[in-house]
């Protein structure tokens, strides 16, 4: 065998490679386009990454990756994001080239992972935000107790409430984001299964399109939290 | 390009191990650290490039890192084989994104070294001396490589087994892909440069001929097979220490 019969193997090799991960990415088609092309040359190295790397966990941020506490907190949540894009993936790989291809197209479905995503990272920052010294509900409660059993002067007192307060928004936050990301995670598997189902059946897209208006309204209402007035508390000196 | 991963793989190589052994983040370790191998290379191979000028430089800053990834991509499939085979039964994922952190690390390190080196040659350090700098700042390089991949492969039996498994089918993997791409450090007297010399046997021939002439016993064919422009620009000292030197 020369090098030249080689080379046309390794090419046709990176070429196939280059068509799997593109049908398979559920990121935006440019974004596909760029990691199918970068499998044409490095297939060897990249292929094993870009087709398996939605069952890998997904990103951590600084902080939190350091953090053993935010590490095994974080991980239920971690799971659901990472729940969604394998479903939003099997979703869109199951409509491909049908009429239901409308419904969840891949730009949509890029969208509503980067969503996910960035509601995940942002529960990773408050988890380790709230494992610090000095975020501890507990510890705040029972600061204002003293207080106000010390008799403290007034101001004192507000300062510490102030704070109590804080704690308990951003405690809030965190667990709506995990509710939400929860119930996003099971709106997704069910329509998954409901687009595998109308493929399958060859029922019309009625049901599906109830599910899809359901996973649009729910992301919508994370980019809202992740875009409202309370970011500006959650910055982290590490993230 | 993730900024997050390039300063967790300079200032916590230890996180990045961990990841890749858990298989968190593993696609944005991976390709940071590619992007790390190739510009990191590059630059390395300019500086070496730079020893002769011209085209040497434009040569070397492409051969060197296909010459890292080559061989990366060789290994990586025996690696996971390896590790496998050891006790460590990870997902490929895990092992690509392991050696490509700790090949991007050592390439972040040549990448610090090469103004050093340049400097060096630019002060006038002749060709064996240039040779031996920069073997040692791969050497650097490689200990920092090293250190990600020992972190990566965790506590348990077999790490130090699986590590000097993987040091010995990279080393025999990457040394017969650079000596298939070489020249890379070239004298300046040399008038001709090629992209690749003539095939002149392989790696292992190489090392053979070289103990051989470092206990005085000099083949003649070895001598021979030194580039023509190389005899010419050489004194018959220079030839013979010349051999496998590249």
């Amino acid at each position: 065998m020369s090098l030249r019969d080689l080379l046309l193997i390794y090419a046709v090799l990176g070429v196939a490679c280059a068509v799997a991960i593109y049908r398979s990415s559920t990121e935006s088609r440019p974004r596909a386009a760029v990691a199918a092309a970068l499998a044409l040359p490095l297939w060897p190295l990249w292929a094993p990454i870009a087709l398996t790397s939605s069952r890998s966990r997904p990103a951590a941020t600084w902080a939190s990756a350091i953090d053993p506490r935010a590490r095994a907190a974080r991980s239920p949540v971690s799971e659901a994001a990472a729940r969604v894009e394998a479903a939003l993936r099997e979703g869109v790989e199951a409509c491909a080239g049908t009429s239901l291809e409308s419904l969840l197209p891949r730009d949509a479905a890029a969208r509503i992972a980067a969503e996910v995503k960035r509601a995940a990272e942002r529960h990773a920052e408050l988890t380790a935000v709230l494992g610090r010294e000095g975020f501890d509900l507990d510890a705040a409660e029972r600061r204002v107790a003293e207080l106000e059993k010390s008799r403290a002067s007034a101001r004192s007192l507000a300062t510490a409430r102030l704070h109590l307060e804080n704690v308990k928004r951003l405690a809030a936050l965190r667990d709506r984001d995990a509710r939400a990301l929860e119930e996003l995670s099971d709106l997704v598997l069910a329509l998954r299964t409901q687009l595998t189902l109308a493929r399958f059946a060859g029922s019309s897209v009625e049901g599906v399109g109830g599910i899809v208006s359901e996973v649009w309204a729910r992301v919508e209402g994370l980019g809202a939290a992740l875009g409202g007035d309370d970011d500006g508390a959650l910055d982290s000196d590490e993230a | 390009m993730s900024a997050g991963v390039l300063r967790r793989l300079l200032r916590s190589p230890a996180d990045i191990a961990a990841c890749c052994r858990e298989d968190r983040d593993t696609r944005a370790i991976a390709v940071t650290s590619l992007i790390a191998v190739v510009l990191g290379a590059a630059a390395f191979g300019g500086v070496i490039g730079s020893f002769r000028g011209g085209a040497q430089i434009a040569y070397a800053a492409v051969k060197i890192p296909l010459a890292l990834v080559a061989t990366l991509a060789v290994c990586a499939p025996a690696f996971h084989a390896l590790a496998a085979g050891l006790g460590r039964a990870w997902p490929m994922r895990s092992i690509i994104a392991l050696v490509l952190a700790a090949a991007g690390r050592s390439s972040l390190v040549l990448l610090a070294l090469s103004p050093a080196l340049w400097l060096l040659f630019d002060l006038g350090l002749d060709y064996h001396a240039a040779a031996l700098a920069a073997a040692l700042a791969y050497g650097i390089a490689g200990l920092a490589a090293i250190g990600i991949l020992i972190r990566g492969l965790g506590a348990g039996s077999g790490r130090a087994l699986t590590a000097v498994a993987f040091i010995g089918v990279f080393f025999a993997v990457g040394g017969q892909s650079s000596w298939i791409l070489r020249p890379y450090l070239v004298r300046p007297k040399t008038t001709q440069v090629p992209f690749l010399r003539a095939r002149e046997g392989g790696f292992a021939d190489a090392l053979r001929k070289s103990g051989r002439s470092s206990a005085g016993i000099y083949d003649r064919a070895s001598v021979r097979s030194i580039g023509e422009s190389d005899r010419m620009n050489s004194t018959p000292d220079q030839v013979r220490a010349f051999e496998g030197s590249e």
